[in-house]
């Protein structure tokens, strides 16, 4: 876990009311799950603001239910203790890479996607995991020791939550459980660190706008 | 069904006016929510699993309409999470949350479940989102009982002046943005952000001088 400093770098707290208010993005929510997962000294800040939520919602105005809700819950809980199964799941948690964190191998598992590594770039590989009617994208990248990325800034919001392995961004160091904002308005350039690859989990509103013309034109080459 | 039932004496509420939301004392339900889910728990008994779904299933229906959900789709998860309720109720720890907390948690992380397949996209498991705060045994504050923390905010939140506590149940249970409060409340969104970070801030405040306190 970090070594920088003494909890990860997380959102905001307009972000972690947005998280708690249900009103992110599933992907970013996704993120801030795995974030949670993978740095469980944080789940009180994410807690917080739930209480609030919770005692809000005890005195709250209520909406009408309809004349059969109480009956058609009772029924479902009927055929619900019937067709109570046991399920196993250890195969499956066989196949995790030990860098993943739970709720992203559920995510995965559930959506039945492979892990797929294609090349991004010197260096670079990226493992496509979604794309939503919002424009978002949720990817894996995976950078080797040592890399480089050139000065970019982003097209929207850009959150990396990192995994494995570490960078650091002009004076900031990130490593395995901190998360990384940027958007439009910042413009920066990355070195991956020397001892190891730095795998990243990433949701974005769109592309890297690189300051180089040269990787702005292979840059639908290498899709990030 | 879309309409809403006539206000509970000491409900805090939104209105589609520009006229400020009433906010009165917080009731306060979590010794009665403790002792429901304590018998459920112990003795699966059903009629206390009854009394808390008709209290919160109204309410979590409103949640998830003030969100978009239609009628029927609302109800529907909130099937999905008293069901869940009831399987999961040994899972339940008092100490760690209240049960508003809780349920508030599982029906929000159900309905991001539901908007994912809505984005033809597969959910991750409410209950794998539970554990965003359910599991704080490693943390920091291993020793911290989460219920009596969560009563230390019900009690910060009910000393808020009222304008404030509009501003946090417009956000936190209609889910609406800075800019939406600014435009049903007539307030300038400047306004609107301090009137919700105020407090935040202030009841994050209790909450971390709290754990602190805690051995």
């Amino acid at each position: 876990m970090s070594t920088a400093h003494s909890l990860p770098i997380t959102v905001g707290d307009d972000w972690l009311a947005m998280q708690s208010a249900g009103t992110l993005s599933p992907f970013k929510q996704l993120l801030l799950t795995c974030q949670a997962d993978m740095a469980p000294h944080l789940r009180p800040l994410f807690a917080s603001d739930d209480h609030v939520a919770g005692a809000l919602l005890e005195s709250a105005k209520p909406a009408a239910l309809s004349d059969d809700f109480m009956s058609r819950l009772d029924a479902r809980l009927i055929a619900d203790e019937q067709a109570k199964a046991p399920t196993s799941e250890a195969a499956h948690a066989a196949s995790i890479p030990d860098w993943m964190p739970a709720p992203l191998a559920d995510y995965m598992r559930r959506n039945g996607r492979r892990l797929r590594w294609r090349n991004a770039g010197v260096g670079v590989q990226q493992a496509r995991l979604g794309r939503n009617r919002h424009g978002e994208r949720l990817y894996l990248l995976r950078a080797k020791p040592g890399l480089p990325v050139p000065r970019h800034s982003h097209s929207g919001q850009e959150w990396t939550l990192v995994l494995s392995g570490g960078y650091k961004s002009g004076a900031q160091q990130y490593v395995a459980g901190d998360l990384h904002q940027e958007d439009e308005s910042c413009t920066h350039d990355l070195r991956i660190d020397d001892d190891g690859p730095c795998i990243s989990l990433i949701v974005d509103e769109g592309k890297l706008r690189f300051a180089n013309p040269l990787l702005r034109l292979f840059q639908p080459v290498v899709g990030i | 069904m879309q309409s809403v039932t006539s206000v509970q004496s000491g409900a805090i509420c939104g209105s589609k006016s520009k006229t400020p939301a009433k906010v009165s004392a917080l009731p306060g339900r979590s010794a009665l929510d403790g002792e429901l889910m304590s018998r459920v728990v112990t003795s699966a008994d059903r009629d206390a699993f009854n009394a808390l779904a008709m209290h919160y299933a109204p309410r979590l229906k409103a949640w998830l309409m003030h969100r978009g959900e239609g009628d029927s789709t609302s109800e529907d998860i909130v099937q999905d999470v008293l069901a869940a309720v009831w399987q999961k109720a040994a899972s339940f720890d008092g100490a760690k949350a209240s049960f508003s907390t809780w349920v508030y948690r599982m029906t929000r992380n159900r309905w991001i479940d539901h908007k994912r397949k809505h984005d033809r996209l597969q959910p991750t498991a409410p209950s794998d989102m539970i554990h965003l705060v359910d599991e704080p045994d490693d943390s920091l504050h291993a020793g911290l009982e989460e219920a009596e923390a969560a009563q230390a905010v019900r009690d910060a939140l009910a000393t808020l002046p009222p304008e404030q506590k509009q501003m946090l149940y417009l956000a936190f249970f209609e889910g609406l943005s800075h800019s939406a409060i600014a435009e049903r409340t007539g307030i300038a969104i400047g306004t609107v952000k301090s009137r919700i970070r105020a407090p935040l801030k202030k009841l994050r405040t209790t909450l971390e001088a709290y754990r602190k306190d805690v051995p």
